[in-house]
This record gives C-alpha cells, sequence and structure tokens, in this order.
C-alpha cells in the first residue's frame, strides 16, 4: 500500500502526481495534498493518474469532495493519464460524467483553464 | 573503559614502594654483613699464621732447651766422653728430630756426639753467630739425604763463661708432626726460611724450592711484621689463594697460611646466598600479599561493577550476593537496597506509563483494562484489583470487572456504601490497612478474606465516573506513596476509560442504527429468496442491503455502499434506506427511483459522503429484472445452464454530487433457478496479506461452486471464501445479497401483501 504524492506547479495549475494505490490508509495523504491547492483563489487542479495502479471508494470520496469544493469556489479540476482499469472505475460511479478526464496532462491543464464548473 | 592500574597493582605497587628502604637496609646489611664475613675468614687465616708461627717457634724452643740441657748436664761435672756419646745418643732416640748432636768447645773443636763425629770442627755461620754473642743460633736450613735438616747450636755457659757448644742437626720433616696444628684440612700451610724458601710444607711435607719472597706480605712477615694475603696464585693448586704471613720472629723467618679463594669464603658466599634467597621470599610473600589482598578488594567490586552494568541495562532488581561484614558487604547491602527502589520505581514507572500509551489509543474498555490493572496491583504489590463503574443514571457502583484475587461483588453499591461507594462519595482515596476497619467499612469484602484495600475516585471533568480498588490478603499499609502511585494511575486510567465508554456509546448508536437498517439474514418471498450478510468492520459503516416487497408481487432489490465511517455515515445509510423505500413503495422505475434519490441527497450542503446504490425491480409476471445503478459495482447474475455468473453492467453517477444528474434503466430476462448476487466492494476489495485483491473472479467462482445451495448456503460460501483470503484484518463493511428467484405461484401474490417488511 504505497503511495506518492507529489505537487507541482503548470504556470497558476496546480499539478498533483499520484504514483501507487490510493486507498483506505493512503487516502489522507491525497486529500492533504489537494487540501492545500483547493484553498487557493481560484482553485485550478490537475490530478495526473498516470502511475496510479488502485483507487477504491475512498479515493473516489476525496476526489469527489475536491472536485465539489472547486466547483463552489468557481475553480476547475480534470484528472489527466488516467490508466483503463482506473477509467473503469470512474465510468461506473459515472463520475466521468462528473470531472472531466485526460488522456495527457497538457489537455487537462488547458481544461482547467476553462474552468469546466460542470462537465 | 580499560582499567589502567588496577587495585592489586596499586597495592601491590604500594607494599613494593615501602619495602624500599627496607630493602636498602637489608642490601646495606648484606654488604657489611658479607665484609664481615670476609674479614673474619682473614682473621681466620691470620689466626692459623700465628699459631703456627708459634709452633714453630716453640719446636725450636724445645730443641735449643733440650740442647741446653744435655750441654748442662755434661760441663757441669767431669763425665766420660764415651758417657756423653750414650747420653746424646738417648736424648736422639727421644728426640728423633735430632739427626745429630755434637758437644763441642767454645772454639769449635768437636768433642764428642751422637752419631759418632764426622767432623772435627764446628764452623758456619751459625758458629758465627755464637761467636759473636748469639746464645742460640739456627742455620738456614738445607735437604739432606731428601730431608729438610737445619743446625742449631746452643753455647753453654758457665757463670757468664761459655764453656761448650752444643751443635744439632734437626730434622725438620718432623716439624709437622711437632706441630699439632695441622691447619684447617683446606690450608696450605708453609713456613718460610730468612731466604723465602719453603721450610716445611706442613701439606705436603716435603720441601719445595718455590720462593714466595714475592709476596709482599710474606716480605714484610719476613721482616717482622704480620700481613695478610689478599690474593696469591698459587703456582702448585693453580688456584687464587688468600691467607696470611705471620713473622717467627725468634727465627726471622714467616708462618704462612694460603687458603683457595673459593674455600675460605665458601661459607660466607653460601649466607650470602641464604639470605638473599629469604630476602627474595620476603618480597614474594609481600608480593603474594598484595595479589591476595588486592583480590579480596577488586573481585567484589568488579562484583558490583557488573550488576551495576547489568542494572543499567535494565534488569532491574539484580541483587548480589552479601557474604562480608566489612565495608565492601556494605556496599553490597546498599546495592541491593538501591536495586530494590530501582526496581520498584521501573514497574511504578511502567504501570503508569501504560495507562498513558493505552490512553492515546481508542481501544476496546475490555481490552484496556486488564493490563492496565494487573500491573498496577503489582506495582503496589497487592494480591487483586477490580474497577467498578458509576451508572450515570442512578448514580449507583456497577458490580466490576475483578483481577487477581479480588473478589468481585454480586451487587450494585450505592453511593457511599461500601468501601468503593465511600470513595466514590468522598471523591478522594480511602485506605483501609487492618481487617477490624475493613469489617467496619466494607463488610463484604472482609467477608471474603480481604485485609486491606486501597481504593481511589476515577475523576474526569470534575465528576467520578468509577472507583479503582487494590485489595491485599494480609493487614497492608501501602503508604502515602502507594496512594500516590494509584492516584495517578487513577487519573490517567480515567481519562482512558472516559473515551472508550464514549467510543463505545458510539459504536453502540451506530449498531442501533445499523440493525435497523439491515432486513433478516434470510427472506423468503413467492418469488424469491433472499439471503443476506452483512459484516461491519471494526467502526461502524453504511452498507446496507434491503428486500421490498411491491405491488403486484414485485420485488425491490436494493444494496447501497455509503463511502466513510462513524455515525454519520450509518445516518446517511439510514436517510438513503427510508427515502429509497419511500421512493419504490410509490411503485417507481429505479432510474426515477435513483434520480428523486440524488436529488434529495445532492441538495444538502456540507456533506462529503457519498453513496453508491443499486436498485432492481423484478417484477415475476413478466420474468424481468428491471435495474439501475449510481455508481455501485455490478451485481452478478449466475443463470441455470451457464458455467459462470456475468456481470449486469450499470452505470450511473455516484448519488449526492452531480446536481440533475439522470440514470438508465435496463431490463434483463430472469427466469427461476437464477441466481443474482448483489455485494458492496468490501468483498470484491478484501486484501490478502501480500496485497492482492479478492476480485471478482474469485466471486464469481464462489458463486458458482455453491450454485447448487440455498442462498443462504451459497451466501456463506462467499463470506467464508472471502474472510479465509482476507485473514484477520478487515478494513471495509461486507455486504452481500444472493437471491434466487422462484418459480411463480400466482396465488402467492396477494400473500406477499401480508409479509411484513422484516427488520
Amino acid at each position: 500500500m504505497e503511495l506518492d504524492v507529489t505537487v507541482r506547479t503548470d504556470g497558476n495549475v496546480t499539478v498533483v502526481d499520484v504514483s501507487g494505490e490510493v486507498d483506505l490508509y493512503t487516502a489522507p495523504r491525497l486529500e492533504e495534498a489537494l487540501a492545500k491547492a483547493s484553498g487557493r483563489t481560484p482553485p485550478l487542479i490537475v490530478v495526473n493518474l498516470g502511475r496510479t495502479t488502485y483507487l477504491d471508494s475512498t479515493a473516489l470520496r476525496v476526489l469527489t469532495a475536491v472536485f465539489k469544493r472547486v466547483r463552489e469556489r468557481q475553480g476547475g479540476m480534470a484528472i489527466a493519464e488516467v490508466q483503463p482499469k482506473i477509467a473503469k472505475l470512474f465510468t461506473l460511479t459515472g463520475l466521468d460524467q462528473v470531472m472531466p478526464l485526460c488522456p495527457t496532462e497538457r489537455e487537462a491543464v488547458d481544461k482547467v483553464h476553462q474552468r469546466p464548473a460542470t462537465a | 573503559m580499560r582499567r589502567r592500574v588496577g587495585i592489586r597493582g596499586k597495592i601491590a605497587a604500594a607494599l613494593l614502594v615501602c619495602m624500599i628502604p627496607v630493602f636498602v637496609l637489608a642490601v646495606v646489611l648484606y654488604t657489611r654483613h658479607i665484609a664481615d664475613r670476609r674479614s673474619t675468614v682473614v682473621r681466620t687465616q691470620e689466626d692459623l699464621a700465628r699459631a703456627l708461627a708459634r709452633d714453630v717457634a716453640t719446636f725450636f724452643a724445645n730443641t735449643v732447651h733440650t740442647e741446653r740441657l744435655a750441654g748442662a748436664a755434661v760441663t757441669g761435672q767431669p763425665y766420660p766422653l764415651g758417657g756423653i756419646a750414650q747420653l746424646f745418643a738417648a736424648i736422639r732416640t727421644t728426640d728423633p728430630a735430632f739427626q745429630r748432636l755434637l758437644l763441642a768447645a767454645p772454639d769449635g773443636v768437636v768433642e764428642t756426639g751422637a752419631p759418632a763425629p764426622q767432623v772435627s770442627r764446628v764452623s758456619g755461620p751459625v758458629f758465627d753467630q755464637l761467636n759473636r754473642g748469639a746464645s742460640w743460633a739456627v742455620g738456614t736450613p738445607y735437604l739432606a739425604d731428601g730431608r729438610p735438616v737445619v743446625e742449631v747450636a746452643t753455647l753453654v755457659m758457665e757463670r757468664g763463661v761459655p764453656t761448650a757448644v752444643i751443635d744439632g742437626i734437626v730434622d725438620l720433616g718432623m716439624l709437622p708432626a711437632a706441630v699439632p696444628t695441622a691447619a684447617t684440612p683446606a690450608a696450605d700451610a708453609l713456613v718460610i726460611d730468612d731466604a723465602g724458601s719453603i721450610v716445611v710444607d706442613l701439606r705436603a711435607g716435603v720441601r719445595a724450592a718455590a720462593p714466595l719472597r714475592a709476596v709482599p706480605a710474606v716480605a714484610a712477615a719476613l721482616h717482622g711484621r704480620s700481613a695478610d694475603i689478599e690474593a696469591f696464585e698459587n703456582p702448585w693448586t693453580h688456584r687464587r689463594d688468600i691467607g696470611a704471613a705471620v713473622p717467627i720472629s725468634s727465627l726471622g723467618w714467616a708462618a704462612v697460611v694460603l687458603v683457595p679463594d673459593s674455600t675460605a669464603y665458601e661459607p660466607v658466599r653460601r649466607e650470602a646466598l641464604l639470605e638473599a634467597g629469604w630476602l627474595c621470599a620476603y618480597v614474594a610473600v609481600g608480593l603474594g600479599l598484595a595479589w591476595v589482598l588486592g583480590g579480596e578488594l577488586s573481585a567484589p567490586i568488579q562484583q558490583l561493577a557488573a550488576a551495576a552494568r547489568r542494572v543499567g541495562r535494565g534488569e532491574a532488581g539484580y541483587r548480589v550476593p552479601v557474604r562480608r561484614t566489612d565495608e565492601l558487604g556494605e556496599l553490597a547491602v546498599a546495592f541491593n537496597d538501591m536495586s530494590e527502589q530501582v526496581e520498584r520505581s521501573v514497574s511504578e514507572t511502567s504501570a503508569v506509563q501504560a495507562v498513558s500509551d493505552a490512553a492515546l489509543s481508542t481501544v476496546r474498555l475490555d481490552e484496556l483494562l486488564p493490563p492496565l490493572v494487573r500491573r498496577i496491583v503489582a506495582a503496589l504489590g497487592g494480591d487483586g484489583g477490580a474497577v467498578w463503574f458509576v451508572d450515570e443514571n442512578t448514580g449507583e457502583l456497577v458490580a466490576p470487572q475483578a483481577f487477581g484475587s479480588h473478589p468481585g461483588a454480586a451487587r450494585r453499591l450505592r453511593p457511599g456504601e461500601g468501601l468503593a461507594g465511600r470513595t466514590a462519595q468522598e471523591y478522594r482515596a480511602v485506605q483501609v490497612t487492618d481487617p477490624d476497619a475493613l469489617r467496619a467499612i466494607d463488610a463484604d469484602l472482609a467477608a471474603q478474606g480481604v485485609q486491606a484495600a486501597l481504593s481511589v475516585p476515577l475523576r474526569v471533568g470534575g465528576r467520578t465516573i468509577g472507583v479503582v480498588e487494590v485489595i491485599a490478603r494480609t493487614p497492608r499499609d501501602f503508604g502515602a506513596r502507594g496512594i500516590r502511585l494509584l492516584e495517578t494511575f487513577a487519573d490517567r486510567v480515567a481519562l482512558a476509560v472516559d473515551n472508550a465508554r464514549a467510543y463505545e456509546r458510539q459504536q453502540e448508536i451506530g449498531r442501533i442504527i445499523q440493525q435497523a437498517l439491515m432486513p433478516a439474514p434470510s427472506v423468503r418471498l413467492p418469488s424469491v429468496a433472499v439471503a443476506g450478510r452483512y459484516q461491519p468492520s471494526r467502526e461502524v459503516g453504511g452498507d446496507f442491503y434491503a428486500v421490498l416487497p411491491l405491488e403486484d408481487g414485485c420485488v425491490g432489490l436494493a444494496i447501497a455502499d455509503v463511502a466513510g465511517k462513524g455515525i454519520p455515515a450509518a445516518t446517511l445509510a439510514a436517510r438513503t434506506r427510508y427515502l429509497l423505500e419511500a421512493l419504490a413503495l410509490d411503485g417507481r422505475d429505479p432510474a426515477d427511483v435513483l434520480t428523486r434519490l440524488n436529488a434529495a441527497l445532492v441538495s444538502d450542503a456540507g456533506t462529503n459522503l457519498f453513496v453508491s446504490v443499486y436498485y432492481a425491480v423484478f417484477a415475476p409476471a413478466r420474468g424481468v429484472l428491471r435495474s439501475a445503478s449510481a455508481g455501485h459495482l455490478p451485481p452478478i447474475l449466475l443463470r441455470t445452464g451457464a458455467l459462470a455468473p456475468s456481470p449486469l453492467d450499470t452505470a450511473g453517477v455516484l448519488l449526492g454530487i452531480l446536481p440533475g444528474a439522470r440514470y438508465q434503466s435496463r431490463e434483463t430476462a430472469v427466469r427461476p433457478g437464477d441466481v443474482l448476487v448483489l455485494y458492496t466492494d468490501g468483498i470484491t476489495e478484501a486484501r490478502r496479506a501480500d496485497g492482492e485483491l479478492f476480485g471478482d473472479q474469485r466471486l464469481a467462482a464462489a458463486v458458482a461452486a455453491a450454485r447448487d445451495g440455498t442462498p443462504e448456503e451459497i451466501a456463506d460460501a462467499v463470506m467464508d471464501a472471502v474472510a479465509e483470503w482476507a485473514g484477520a484484518g478487515q478494513r471495509d463493511d461486507r455486504a452481500l445479497a444472493v437471491i434466487r428467484f422462484l418459480p411463480v405461484v400466482s396465488t402467492a401474490i396477494s400473500e406477499q401483501r401480508e409479509e411484513a417488511r422484516v427488520t
């Protein structure tokens, strides 16, 4: 159950790289990393799941909560580089209709700038 | 740390230092003694030489005396010449040293003698000496027939007028026999004449011809002065000799005694060696004593040092044996006391520390208390303990958890009643140190054999939540220290206990809510047989499943998973369940139900909890299952005749996120005997120790393997498989509903209305 979360910036967009597994025990770290980013004005966040190997409901809860907060603050959030297995989860829970999923980080950053408050 | 010089070394050094003056003194005495001994040796030789000189002088004196007597005898009266010869012969017989004895006139003309005279006149240096006025004279010794002889002449006087000369030749070879002192066996005794030739070698008895005149001592003796010979290279024995030379003044000769250096000093050396040996023994004994003494001191000290190290490493309470009554014994006793104190201190500290540790974790009360109480009872040296709790409603103390040999209690105590009651009421520690006093306060405890007790209240935020009691079965005074210790313990435990109870209350509430949510494990309706299983994780959670009888014999089937834990999740689950039920009972289409449900939930501001729901309506008349899902894992359907179950793929967004989300229903034909399995992600995402997930495949396999059994058997098979897979740890709630579609019997439809929803 290893998780590595790194935060960087691309202009005024915060990019959060998630590497490893996000579950009940590791989700708090993801939450922490996103909490800071979502506090900005306006919050512009890209979550890069390129190296994410596992997400469970706790992780989805974290992402959904952050998305809600970002939306309330007139910001934008997008998910980048989702692997097929993870993508299935987003589809199943309908979250792919809630937050934009982009194949590349570049696209995700662009999307975020467009402030997609609703998908 | 390397010991540089140990106690032994220091004592030995001190001893050696003290012995130095003794040593110096001993060496001084030793040398002086040796010197004394040496001089004694020398003096011995001198004495011998003197004795020899005396003996030689005596010999000649006797010779001269004999000659005088002979002279007096033959000149005092008319004596026939033949008679004189006979007399002289007789003298010779008596004194065999006389080789010749002559009677001569004062002018030297020989008259007679024995043996018969060979010469007609007496002449020579000896006679000349007589002529010059000596009364007697001794000549220079010479060899005659291999024997050393010397001429001795005496002048016979009558009324001051010389009347005759007695002239004798004396055999010096007879000297050794006449000289009783054969000296010491090792000594050479020599008589040297004025020419420095050896006259007589008392040892050899033969005249030898080597001059000793060169020896200064001999020269001195010949000149009349005694002297020591300090070193003489003896040419005959090839040894170094020491000795003495003493003048034989009457003759102008010297008596010399020579002794080999080694022999003379032999006893001296022996003594010296012996004394040196004693000295060494003395030093050795001293060092030996130092060693033993040092050992006596250093061994117990090392033992104590080792013991101290052990205590330092954590072996509190390690004792050393006390075998001595001196200062070291005192130290050992003090050490043992200290160690005991340390042990007690450590056990007390760890007892209190254990409480702090426990207070930090939200552990269940029945796991929390026993080890803590045991530890504090042990630290206080008691025989048992008990923890009472206050019933918040009545203020009474509830019968306690008892540990060790505490008898426990059969009933509750009112405030003020019994020892615990008294403590709770008085809000402070109460100690009873003897059985009589205890009987007065708490007859029940006393009746059970308790003889002493200490009881302190558990206080949190100004109120008593319980009492900790420590008992002893012999009269005991726990002391101010014990009371303080138990109070400290109690304060910390109180906090932990309070937390644990609050946590348990919360859990209880959650469980109550949860129980309300769950239908019975088995539900049997005319058209379906349902077996449900729910295994919550440690904290109360938010999974549920529901079986809802609807109109026209339809059955609503739902499973839901609220993300999150604790009471918020449980209450959200409850709300969702009841909303779902209400919407379902209206007979709405699953998609519609979910849409409305979402609308109701999404308006909740500030909630970060989302629900996944799968809802399906089974219409037995048409054999159709109509279902919709809001982000829930797809259920699996095992059709009769199919090899394995297949998922009923559905999609829809989780409830509560997206305002205005819309959902889709899909229809699936089902036949009697088909089995539908609804589950939550606690099943498929259960992890084995190595991290691998249980997964869809294994779920499908477990269902397929049990397909011929009842829904209960299938459900149990799945739960068992998951439990075995995950082992001890369970992180998420596991909810499972197994539905078998039954052959439709149309008359039973109306009966279904009577079937209450079982809770």
